[in-house]
């Protein structure tokens, strides 16, 4: 048995993640009764049959290109008459496009668990969830190797706590697998267990998760489970980001090393990971994230909030057993930005701004005093006004 | 893919297995066509190859029809690829630069890697890595031995081990 008869395991996750990927965009296999009359065995060559069925929006198309193309919806009517089907199928617009499931912000507006109809707590923080069908490993400096999967995922923010794991996919079947989460105590019940687990689970570890069925109709994406389990979510717009996994900023505090990357997608965010170096087993100064441990996330606190007009923006503190706490501020600002702000009602400190890939938005990070206190992130434009950012 | 006309078909389903044997592989076979011909193609790949299958004179007499019908949908693969080839160069050169519309997303470099091999490599790649089938199942899905089947397979794990190292 020669190397040439077996690739690395990692290699090999990457190619059935990959595989995946393009088979979670297969369409619904045409009805038998939609095949054309050439089946009826006549003498005529079959011919190329004409499909009326729905357009697949921009898709990862084993080499065969890109493009986005809308939804159109197309519901065949049947009609049974004794021993004859006779099916039509008849164009009809949409007033609105269906969005794309991989990469959108999906916002839950409702849904039903448990026999109950889901209520959304905040509105000001609904619970949201972004699928995206693969992880770009960035562009790490010499050394660093990016140990995660080329296949899809999901994030899941419940308004108070967020994480995500891997998803499996098998055309319109998904099943999440494996969560991780930061671990915030939240003043009302997180949604995060009633997103992707049985209502009985616990974070810590791994979960048994459930298999839910995903459809999108226009801005609505409904995930349906087992025992009337189901979510309904509304698309969320939001303008381009660089790709998932750009790292923006590596550094070393003196509680451990942490990486802000772009989460992907459409969604104008950062994502801090932490790694705590005593578990990773490494001694150096400057260690190699593949001796550490992405999951040892030792996130005290974090926060997530929305203000109206403030930029999105997080802040999280974290610490090591026994040495000491640090809390760094990062986030998303227009690229006009001449400087960004930190306000709380105890310090008031400059953040520095850091390039991000296209011209649309920039970074900021800062290291901050450990502050519980409410706060506030102005971006500020070179006329020194508060620039307006959005939703 | 998507038709803008309006499409009638009567279907008597009196006596006729096909519509089950269909039912039992479609979902599968759709698969299969996504991975090699990409999404949207695969509804049509499918439906060609199952109505050129089924009207074949020798559809009566096939034992492993699951089978069959996996070599019809790569088989149709193949000629679907040569005439979109055809037709793309077609519009290539109809659509001005305003008209081309923006990639959503750059390829990831596995999924390129994958389609940089040929259609037989893909193929087993796909049987192997997707629908996990051991190369003597895979050599009886595709009608061919099974020493082509780990050679085919070998040689896609070389090239992709060379691309994505």
């Amino acid at each position: 048995m020669t190397d040439r008869d077996h690739l690395p395991d990692e290699l090999d996750d990457r190619i059935r993640g990959a595989l995946a990927t393009v088979v979670g965009e297969a369409p619904e296999p045409p009805g038998f009764e939609r095949l054309d009359d050439g089946l009826q065995r006549s003498s005529v060559t079959a011919r190329r049959l004409l499909a009326a069925a729905a357009v697949v929006v921009a898709v990862a198309a084993i080499g065969f290109g890109l493009a986005a193309r809308t939804n159109d919806g197309h519901r065949p009517s049947s009609v049974h008459a004794g021993r004859t089907t006779t099916t039509a199928a008849t164009d009809e617009e949409r007033s609105t496009p269906d969005r794309p499931f991989w990469g959108t912000r999906w916002e839950l507006v409702g849904g039903r668990v448990d026999g109950e109809p889901v209520r959304i707590q905040d509105p000001q923080r609904p619970p949201t969830a972004t699928f995206t069908r693969h992880w770009e490993c960035p562009a790490l400096p010499r050394g660093q190797h990016c140990s995660q999967p080329d296949g899809p995922t999901y994030g899941f923010s419940d308004g108070c706590n967020d994480g995500g794991g891997s998803l499996l996919v098998r055309g319109r079947t998904i099943r999440p697998l494996g969560m991780g989460s930061t671990l915030v105590g939240c003043t009302y019940p997180s949604y995060a267990p009633v997103q992707f687990v049985p209502h009985d689970s616990s974070y810590q570890g791994p979960a048994s998760f459930g298999t839910l069925q995903r459809r999108v109709v226009g801005d609505r994406l409904t995930l349906t489970g087992t025992d009337g389990f189901r979510l309904v979510y509304r698309a969320f717009d939001e303008p381009w980001g660089p790709p998932k996994g750009t790292v923006v900023r590596e550094g070393l505090t003196t509680v451990g090393a942490y990486r802000l990357s772009w989460t992907g997608g459409r969604r104008p965010q950062l994502r801090a990971e932490v790694a705590d170096r005593s578990r990773g087993g490494c001694n150096r100064s400057q260690c190699r994230w593949k001796d550490l441990h992405p999951s040892s996330l030792d996130v005290v606190a974090a926060t997530d909030s929305r203000p109206d007009g403030s930029a999105p923006k997080r802040r999280i503190t974290i610490s090591r057993r026994g040495v000491g706490w640090e809390t760094i501020v990062y986030g998303v600002v227009p690229a006009g930005t001449q400087r960004v702000e930190y306000r709380s009602a105890s310090h008031t400190t400059e953040l520095e701004l850091v390039d991000l890939p296209g011209d649309r938005w920039a970074g900021y990070v800062g290291t901050v005093p450990v502050d519980d206190e409410p706060f506030e992130v102005r971006a500020i434009d070179p006329n020194d006004r508060p620039l307006s950012v959005g939703s | 893919m998507a038709s803008d006309r309006v499409m009638m078909a009567d279907v008597d389903r009196a006596g006729s297995d096909d519509a089950a044997t269909y039912e039992a592989h479609a979902a599968r076979l759709v698969a299969l066509a996504t991975a090699l011909a990409g999404p949207s193609s695969a509804e049509d790949v499918v439906s060609a190859a199952v109505v050129r299958a089924m009207a074949s004179p020798s559809w009566p007499g096939v034992g492993d029809r699951g089978a069959y019908l996996t070599r019809a949908v790569v088989n149709e693969v193949r000629s679907h690829h040569r005439s979109a080839l055809r037709r793309e160069a077609r519009e290539r050169r109809a659509a001005g630069p305003d008209r081309t519309a923006p990639a959503e997303d750059p390829v990831p470099e596995v999924l390129a890697a994958l389609a940089a091999l040929p259609l037989r490599q893909r193929t087993v790649t796909f049987l192997t890595y997707w629908a996990d089938l051991t190369p003597a199942a895979i050599a009886d899905e595709l009608g061919i031995g099974e020493g082509s089947v780990r050679k085919h397979l070998a040689r896609a794990r070389e090239t992709l081990r060379r691309s994505l190292a």
